[in-house]
């Protein structure tokens, strides 16, 4: 069943238009990767699912609902969670810390029994710990719950915040550029995990330069470039497109 | 989005429009806007306190009924009153409302009593209060007021010396006469040929005060702090401290506090290692904070605080608590002063007040009551100028304070007492 | 050079820092969370303190006792009044800071507001309690003073210490160890990204506001007890201290405001005790301020900072 649905997706910045009539779906339990050259629009389309951005014109869809008017708050809570480009953890909390406060929205104690801390509260803490635990033990992080995010090598931060969107239990997860700057190695380890999140029946949107990851764990590609969706298919047929190579034509990746 | 914003200016600009306006109002003290009850010669006031007089005889007259109608028909002793305006700036608010409030009320009784009692042939009082909230700035603009606009004859006041100082020049250019009723710091009269005070200078007091405590205490080393910002209490500071090396008293430690202090305790813990006999307090309301500051850092009562004038207000007593027991204070009157006059100024004041009186109050009294001589000698048509003249020869007045004369150099001139605080009273030390 | 009673002069420097602590720290929380200046902090902390003054002895100075002649005993005038000060903090929000909070320029206009604010705060306070000194009744409490070695420190300042220290650790365990405290810290370092993963970062600021206006008026309620004076301008005296606390420390630390303030404190009161004066005390202040600005330009415990939108 389809999960996500994006429809004539537009967004202008003043008399730039950087997603142009853009339009695809993602179904449940499915990786889709997102691909094109630097510019194309990738990272827009994303911000427009997440509701940062607001869209020009076309609708999003997620689970049925309309998602294009909501805040970030509010997509976040129907299910939708990211990772970003630039890692965007919380430096100053440790890796456990970070992964907690990403148990927020799946909590229900209300604000004056916090203050109070009663012991619902304290059940719930213990159980997001617990929750954070695991879900840093997912990723292969168990050691570093207690090391702050800042000081985590590269590759750890980006699982890190991997581990912190899952947190929220979403039922999509947008991954910006996940393999940006990792070495081999690394990219190993998180194309391991990706894998290991769809087999579990997580749905992933994976924004991605890198064509290793893409092609190893995508179930669906859809390429932009110029803000125009110039193709969609499965890995294969996304290698043989013309329109792709054209495109990528000089890029090397 | 321009619309967005130019509300949210507009409402922060609304904000602060407010907040200055009610900064105004709460500032601008209703004791101006007030009338002060009956004195003021408003008809149908002047009426119904004739009436009152008349029928329950208490008034101290005894001469013809007075008339009822305004300023122009009160038959005194045969002939109509002329109204004399006198300007009267007192601390009605801020820290020093402590003794500008006393001074208020007794400045009020007395106006009351002088104008029941026709007391200056052919005048009736009308005083003009303002408040100068103990700076030196409202001060300013409080005597300018009353001789440009109010066109005053005289002023009382003001409270501190700290504003005296400023706003006198203003009175003396004018040509205006002033009496200062509780301005003790030196270098207050020497303004000029219209300034006069009632109240004794701290030059005067301290060194009585000073005499006193040695004969009695047997001091032979103190300690000093004061206020470095004032002007009366650094004045207190140098008298203090003269009377001292002219006991031959050792001074062992000196410490100063800015009017923003509110923490004295580095200061008295100096003073406490030198193991003082006394400590000199020369301060105004803060006076009280510092003797408890210094009993919790454990100085002990044995160790006496000995004040100048801005302790002399039962407020030093209440506020101080037990710490103010045993503080030695010079004055210039006590309540147990027996003469006829303070015997009649307590029992009047009590009666309408239902509060003792302090020395704030007896002098302010007292300024009135010598103002009221003045003009009469001076006659009905006085002016400035010759009320200046017979304000400078009054002699041997009898007064709350004791019998009053100027000096030559227009200060006052009767002996002052030496109080000690006991039981929360002002008694004199024997 | 003086014969100082190091101990007391100790005690007295401790009894000093803790006010400032109390007071910075709900200052430096604000400027944490929400990178911005609450200059109506010091209102609030003059406004906790009357408050309380007021539950204490049943009357409002300028408008008359309170119905029911009302008087509740310290401990419990505190707290209510720290409470009051906190929805205080709430509505000073709602009023100043957060209409704006869309501008580009929202951290300057903010703090103009704010001016704006506790000039409205200041006159109220006026209006209610007269513009005179009022103090707490004798017997608030215990009279008395207790002595540690050659130093002796009366039962109120103890006060002021034991409470700086108990409410600064209780805050301190609110931002570690709590969800609510990581929330918050969460949403002072990027607010977007909280925002992400579902924390209603509005609330978080409402919240945050309710914590630092408690501890101002708490650090209000006791110091006036402790000098006792209270006055509706008693918070411009420790308004600009406050504010070069936090920077001392490093602006948005809390560890950093104690640290700030009990050195300031400890400062200021060596400098009167050295020079005998109290003239200097604030110039001495603000030089070694400026010298570990010099050596340290983001404070002592702070880091250097790059708020990401």
């Amino acid at each position: 069943m389809t999960l996500l649905r994006v429809e004539g997706l537009t967004r202008r910045f003043g008399g730039v238009v950087a997603v142009d009539d853009v339009s695809f779906t993602v179904g449940a339990g499915e990786i889709v990767g997102l691909i094109g050259p630097n510019g194309a629009g990738k990272t827009t389309v994303i911000n427009l699912l997440t509701g940062l951005l607001r869209p020009s014109s076309g609708q999003i869809e997620f689970n049925g609902a309309r998602l294009d008017s909501l805040t970030p708050h509010r997509i976040a809570r129907a299910g939708v969670a990211r990772t970003y480009q630039n890692i965007r953890l919380f430096r100053g909390l440790s890796a456990l810390d970070n992964v907690i406060v990403g148990t927020h929205l799946r909590t229900r104690a209300s604000f004056a029994a916090r203050l109070a801390f009663a012991p619902a509260v304290r059940r719930e803490e213990a159980e997001a710990r617990e929750t954070a635990r695991a879900l840093l033990a997912r990723v292969n992080l168990g050691q570093r719950e207690a090391a702050r995010a800042t000081s985590l090598p590269y590759g750890e931060q980006r699982r890190l915040e991997i581990a912190r969107a899952l947190a929220a239990q979403p039922e999509l997860l947008l991954l910006d550029e996940p393999a940006a700057g990792m070495n081999p190695a690394e990219m190993d380890v998180l194309i391991a995990l990706i894998r290991s999140l769809r087999d579990e029946g997580q749905t992933i949107l994976l924004i991605e330069h890198n064509m290793q990851v893409v092609m190893g764990v995508c179930d669906r590609i859809v390429v932009l470039n110029f803000g125009r969706k110039i193709a969609e298919g499965t890995p294969a047929e996304i290698s043989r497109d013309k329109d792709v190579i054209t495109a990528y034509l000089g890029e090397e990746e | 989005m321009a619309r967005h914003i130019r509300w949210t200016s507009l409402g922060v600009l609304a904000l602060i429009l407010t907040g200055l306006m009610l900064t105004a109002c709460g500032a601008a003290s209703t004791p101006t806007t007030a009338p002060p009850p009956a004195a003021t010669g408003a008809a149908t006031g002047a009426a119904t306190r004739a009436a009152t007089t008349a029928v329950s005889g208490g008034a101290a007259t005894t001469t013809a009924p007075r008339a009822t109608t305004a300023a122009v028909g009160s038959a005194v002793a045969g002939g109509p009153t002329k109204d004399v305006k006198v300007g009267v700036v007192l601390s009605l608010t801020g820290d020093s409302q402590i003794y500008g409030s006393p001074q208020r009320q007794a400045v009020q009784l007395a106006v009351d009593e002088i104008n029941a009692a026709g007391a200056i042939p052919g005048i009736k009082l009308v005083p003009a209060f303002e408040d100068d909230a103990g700076t030196k700035d409202r001060g300013i603009t409080a005597f300018e007021k009353l001789i440009k606009t109010d066109n005053v004859t005289a002023i009382i006041g003001p409270t501190l010396s700290n504003t005296a100082v400023a706003a006198f020049p203003v009175a003396q250019q004018a040509g205006v006469p002033s009496l200062g009723v509780s301005t003790t710091a030196n270098g207050i009269v020497e303004i000029g040929d219209y300034i006069f005070r009632d109240s004794l200078a701290e030059a005067q007091v301290i060194p009585t005060t000073i005499k006193t405590a040695k004969e009695k205490l047997g001091l032979k080393k103190v300690a000093i702090i004061y206020g470095i910002d004032n002007a009366f209490t650094k004045a207190g500071y140098d008298v203090f401290k003269k009377a001292c090396d002219d006991n031959g008293i050792q001074i062992a430690s000196t410490q100063t506090y800015t009017a923003t202090d509110t923490d004295y305790s580095a200061q008295l813990t100096a003073i406490k290692g030198t193991n003082p006999d006394a400590i000199i307090v020369s301060a105004l309301a803060e006076g009280a904070n510092i003797a408890k500051q210094a009993r919790e850092l454990g100085i002990d009562a044995k160790v006496t605080i000995i004040g100048g004038n801005g302790l002399n207000s039962p407020a030093y007593i209440r506020n101080s608590g037990p710490a103010g027991e045993g503080t030695i204070v010079g004055a210039a009157w006590n309540s147990t002063n027996d003469n006829a006059a303070n015997q009649k100024f307590i029992a009047a004041y009590k009666a309408k007040y239902n509060a003792d009186p302090d020395q704030f109050a007896a002098q302010a009294y007292t300024g009135v009551y010598i103002l009221a001589e003045a003009m009469k000698n001076a006659g009905p048509n006085v002016d400035r100028k010759t009320l200046r003249d017979a304000l400078a020869g009054i002699k041997g007045l009898a007064t709350p304070l004791g019998t009053f004369s100027f000096q030559a150099d227009r200060n006052a001139d009767h002996p002052p007492v030496v109080q000690v605080v006991k039981g929360g009273k002002f008694e004199v030390l024997k | 050079m003086p014969d100082i009673n190091w101990s007391q002069q100790l005690l007295n420097g401790l009894f000093a820092g803790s006010a400032y602590a109390l007071f910075a720290v709900g200052y430096t929380l604000i400027f944490g969370v929400l990178d911005i200046l609450n200059l109506a902090h010091q209102a609030i902390y003059m406004l906790g303190a009357f408050c309380a003054l007021v539950l204490v002895t049943g009357n409002v100075a300028g408008l008359g006792p309170l119905p029911g002649g009302m008087q509740l005993p310290f401990w419990l005038a505190t707290l209510l009044a720290m409470l009051v000060a906190g929805l205080l903090g709430i509505l000073l929000d709602r009023l100043a800071f957060a209409p704006l909070r869309k501008r580009p320029d929202t951290h300057f206009s903010g703090m103009i507001s704010s001016i704006a604010v506790a000039l409205i705060f200041e006159a109220l306070a006026t209006w209610l309690f007269l513009p005179q000194r009022s103090q707490f009744p004798a017997g608030t409490i215990r009279p008395g003073a207790v002595t540690l070695g050659q130093g002796a420190l009366s039962y109120s300042r103890v006060l002021v210490i034991v409470a700086a220290l108990v409410l600064v650790v209780l805050l301190t365990v609110l931002l570690r160890f709590t969800k609510l405290g990581k929330a918050i810290r969460a949403v002072a370092e990027n607010p977007k990204a909280a925002r992400l993963l579902g924390i209603n970062v509005e609330a978080i600021y409402s919240f945050s506001f309710f914590l630092s206006s408690a501890l101002g008026g708490a650090a209000g309620i006791f110091y006036g007890l402790a000098v006792s004076r209270l006055d509706p301008t008693m918070g411009r005296s420790v308004e600009l201290k406050g504010l070069a606390v936090i920077i001392l420390g490093g602006m948005g630390s809390v560890p950093g405001a104690v640290l700030g303030g009990y050195l300031l404190g400890l400062t200021e009161v060596l400098s009167v005790a050295l020079t005998n004066t109290s003239n200097y005390r604030d110039a001495i202040a603000f030089v070694l301020l400026f010298l570990i600005l010099v050596l340290r330009p983001s404070g002592l415990l702070g880091a250097r900072r790059v708020r990401e939108a």
